[in-house]
């Protein structure tokens, strides 16, 4: 039983849970999801991000816009679908009533 | 100065370094590989190239207009490692490390997922054994040397060494020199590859890496110490073999240079002179003499040069000297097959021409014969030792002189007289061809009232070349007359009494009487050969011990004779067969 186990295991279902709410509040297009990750040093390399995005589009808890950018290609803007919200809503109780239970029981 | 290719990644094009370019498409190639089996490969490539163009488009400016491999570089540690693009399921690192272990180890020596390819990056020629040792983890020494021995017992080796050349597909391609190696072409795999020959690509995850790479160095290791100890015996006794083959080799072609005392049988004309009285014409015999030396010192060169490679622990291929002999190789057995035919058409025809010999005294009671002092090969031969044809070829005086004429003597039963017939075979182009160097030969024989002197070699010009010529004579002694061989006869060959002459004590004719019988000549002063030869009565020995046909004289024994008589005489028989077939001469 290594640490780094238990911490990806941690993170894996984090990550896409502060996907879903960096997009939440704002449409974002990778290299922005990626910026505030990265400073949330959730990851560090952009290649993580993008099948993780396909996945979650496909899915059916994100759409993209394509909007046109000035410094190459056009980008893929992401936003929230409807189940999108739903779902986004679900992790957030799961993560409070996780947070709680770590807090209660590290308190005790 | 760096060349530079063009790409179109996402719609955009860029000027990128063409080592650069490499480093990126590989990097492409691998994340591709990592979604293989996934529906969403084309979208999050998609979205990936849009990404890396997005990236490239910030490193280019006015004043820099092309990718260079530092970008593609950074870009790389901007986008992260292959393994960073997660597949199926969101794994920790550690995780995907124990997989790929697992599954590296799993069929690293499976060769199931293996295919044959030719290795031309580590073989020596085409790269067949380096293949084939990659095919049966085993070293591609090992291919090599059954190679070569296939080559030297009869040359099968070359040939399927050329089929399996052009029948075994090289490994061209990443995944190709991976399933060659019998790994799985997977990400992890074709990084592996990837990250030995482009050291450049740093990004590779190292760490992954490392781990596999102890799997691989353990078992190389543990193998290592074998096979170089191996290698080095083997290189010893490669250059010790091609050494010795080259000693004889040129003791063969050269003549009896005293290079190689144990070599024993000489041959007195060396190979220009063999080449000269055998080939037909003039103009081809250079060409020849090097395709001989060519066809023959390739092969034991090759050794020599395996062996000190493997000694010195050579791993270089030395692609264009291999190359250059075996083109040479080639050429000189196409020289060797053409001017073959050619020679081959010169022995098509054969013919023999028979003249008698006409006798001062044919009625004579006994006939001596003996043979001439030999003053051409005295000096090459003795009685001890035992010659053959090919050493018996002499070039002197623009003659060809060969020392083995024979002499056959049967019985006669329909005259008193003596008949000494001289028979001349020779090949040749055509009968006519034939004939005229069967002509050409001068064989002369003295006679002197009741002796018959012969010469101990024939000789012709060394324009009629060496068509197996051959000179027999034949004697037919009266029945009750005799022959007497002089001291000299053993000097060429007598067909008399084959098994008197293979048995064992009895190997010389020199000085024995022989009286000619209906079933042919028998010596009863012959001693120990007859002696020996059975406990019969003298009367079967009489009619039986000379004659050819065993099976008539059993047949008549078995009437005669009681059956454990007959039994003891097939024992005998049997023994003698034994001791006639151990001793027979070369």
């Amino acid at each position: 039983m290594k640490v780094e186990n238990t911490q990806a295991q941690m993170r894996k279902g984090i990550l896409e849970y502060c996907i879903l709410t960096i997009i939440s509040k704002k449409e974002s297009y990778p290299s922005e999801i990626i910026q505030e990750l990265k400073e949330a040093k959730l990851i560090v390399v952009e290649g993580t991000l993008y099948p993780l995005l396909t996945r979650l589009k496909n899915a059916g808890l994100l759409r993209y816009n394509w909007v046109e950018s000035s410094s190459g290609p056009p980008r893929k803007y992401y936003a929230l679908t409807e189940e999108g919200i739903d779902f986004l809503n679900e992790l957030k109780t799961t993560w409070t009533d996780l947070y709680e239970a770590v807090q209660v029981i590290s308190k005790k | 100065m760096n060349k530079t290719v063009s790409v179109n990644i996402a719609g955009f094009a860029f000027n990128i370094e063409e080592q650069a370019y490499e480093v990126l498409r590989v990097y492409l190639k691998n994340i591709r590989n990592k979604f293989q089996n996934e529906e969403e490969q084309d979208e999050i490539m998609e979205d990936i190239e849009a990404r890396v163009a997005e990236l490239f488009h910030e490193k280019i400016s006015a004043i820099k207009e092309v990718i260079t491999e530092t970008d593609v570089q950074e870009i790389m540690d901007i986008m992260g490692k292959p393994e960073d693009y997660l597949s199926d399921e969101f794994e920790d690192s550690d995780n995907k490390k124990r997989d790929r272990k697992t599954e590296s180890s799993g069929t690293y020596f499976d060769r199931s997922s293996k295919r044959l390819f030719r290795d031309e990056d580590n073989g020596s020629l085409g790269g067949v054994c380096a293949g084939l040792g990659h095919y049966f983890n085993a070293d591609a020494v090992i291919f090599r040397v059954l190679f070569v021995l296939l080559v030297i017992l009869g040359g099968s080796g070359i040939l399927a060494y050329i089929i399996m050349w052009i029948v075994i597909p090289e490994a061209k391609t990443t995944a190709d020199k991976l399933q060659m190696k019998g790994q799985s072409v997977n990400l992890d795999s074709i990084k592996q590859h990837f990250n030995d020959f482009k050291e450049n690509t740093k990004t590779e995850a190292k760490n992954v890496q490392s781990s596999v790479k102890k799997a691989v160095n353990r078992s190389i290791n543990a193998t290592s110490g074998f096979v170089n100890a191996f290698s080095k015996v083997l290189g010893t006794a490669f250059i010790l073999g091609g050494v010795f083959a080259f000693l004889i080799l040129m003791t063969i072609f050269f003549g009896n240079s005293g290079l190689l005392p144990i070599v024993g049988s000489e041959q007195i004309e060396d190979l220009p002179t063999m080449i000269e009285i055998l080939y037909p014409g003039e103009s081809m015999h250079n060409l020849i003499f090097i395709s001989v030396m060519v066809v023959s010192l390739i092969p034991i060169i090759s050794i020599i040069i395996t062996g000190i490679r493997l000694l010195a622990d050579i791993k270089k291929p030395y692609k264009p000297l291999a190359w250059t002999g075996v083109i040479l190789w080639i050429l000189g057995v196409g020289v060797l097959a053409i001017t073959g035919v050619e020679l081959g058409m010169n022995f098509r025809s054969q013919t023999e021409i028979e003249f008698e010999v006409p006798l001062d005294n044919p009625s004579t009671e006994v006939l001596y014969v003996d043979v001439n002092e030999d003053d051409i090969f005295s000096d090459h031969i003795s009685f001890q030792h035992v010659w053959n044809y090919s050493e018996l070829i002499k070039v002197e005086n623009e003659r060809i002189y060969m020392g083995y004429p024979e002499v056959i003597i049967s019985p006669k039963e329909d005259s008193a007289d003596f008949e000494v017939k001289m028979h001349i075979h020779s090949n040749g182009l055509s009968i006519k061809d034939a004939i005229s160097k069967a002509e050409s030969v001068e064989y002369n024989i003295e006679v002197t009232e009741d002796k018959l002197l012969l010469p101990p070699y024939y000789s012709f010009p060394k324009s009629s070349k060496i068509r197996q010529q051959q000179t027999t004579i034949e004697i037919k002694v009266p029945l009750g007359k005799r022959i007497e061989f002089g001291k000299n006869i053993d000097r060429i060959g007598v067909w008399l009494d084959e098994e008197y002459y293979h048995y064992p004590e009895s190997h010389y004719y020199a000085g024995t009487v022989w009286t000619s019988d209906k079933k042919g000549l028998k010596c009863p002063d012959c001693g120990l050969a007859i002696r020996k030869y059975s406990n019969k009565s003298e009367e079967d020995e009489n009619e039986d011990d000379f004659d050819d046909e065993d099976s008539d004289v059993e047949g008549e024994d078995e009437l005669n004779e009681g059956k454990n008589e007959v039994m003891d005489e097939e024992l005998e028989n049997l023994d003698n067969a034994l001791k006639t077939i151990g001793n027979k001469p070369n």
